[in-house]
């Protein structure tokens, strides 16, 4: 089983007055929640290699099942404390799913739950990118998420 | 979990959004839109209060949206 990615390459109107055809790749996946009350929504979510932990803002954590841990700030390029971002450490679940039905299955994991909308689903290793082979080759335009067997069984037992 | 039958449309309005993130970044950026019938029909930094205007305006329960990210967001701990 294998859950497809996808690229996005961006030409950034700021960037490009100063650097012609200065693309930013971006890698994405789609991110199904089950809300507290069983509706089921599907997110649209970036795939960052280089974030140690999945970032969900606010307004999509607020409907889920979540077991808080503890409070924390995190902080990106600048580290600056004005530029932190408070979060919450929770766990939660979701799928990490394509458009033709391939799907990770449910997976209980650690987030940044951000207490704020101003930041975009970011889908990290703890938990989820690093229970897979994540395969890219954007020359290639292919991307995919390798789903193991024994992710696939123990997801039918997933504990909430 | 198993995945909803979402329609055509929510498909194809979430592939739009990701297809002219370009186009978006100029007007929307670092914003959450909302997408339907390819068209933004709210935009704004609160995503709950975007969807909530999407659903008045449209009368659509499934609303694709997307954070039109400009490349700024990298996070540490």
């Amino acid at each position: 089983m294998a859950v497809k990615l996808s690229f996005e390459t961006i030409y950034d109107p700021v960037l490009e007055k100063k650097v012609k055809g200065f693309e930013i790749v971006r890698l994405k996946t789609l991110v199904m929640f089950k809300h507290v009350g069983g509706d089921v929504e599907i997110r649209d979510g970036i795939v960052d290699t280089g974030a140690y932990v999945t970032l969900i803002p606010k307004s999509i954590w607020k409907n889920l099942e979540i077991e808080k841990i503890t409070e924390h700030e995190i902080t990106g390029l600048s580290i600056k404390p004005e530029c932190a971002i408070p979060v919450i450490i929770g766990k939660t679940c979701c799928s990490l799913i394509d458009e033709n039905g391939g799907t990770t299955g449910e997976l209980k994991f650690h987030s940044y739950l951000a207490l704020t909308d101003k930041v975009p689903l970011i889908i990290g290793f703890k938990d989820l990118l690093s229970k897979f082979k994540v395969c890219f080759n954007y020359e290639n335009n292919k991307a995919y998420i390798e789903v193991p067997e024994k992710i696939k069984r123990g997801n039918k037992n997933v504990k909430k | 979990m198993k995945i909803p039958k979402m329609s055509k449309q929510f498909w194809s309005d979430l592939n739009w959004a990701r297809k002219h993130h370009t186009e978006l970044l100029r007007k929307y950026r670092n914003l959450w839109v909302a997408v339907v019938n390819k068209k933004v029909v709210g935009a704004g930094d609160n995503l709950g209060k975007v969807e909530d205007i999407a659903k008045a305006k449209t009368g659509k329960k499934s609303i694709a949206t997307m954070f039109v990210d400009g490349g700024e967001h990298i996070y540490g701990c």
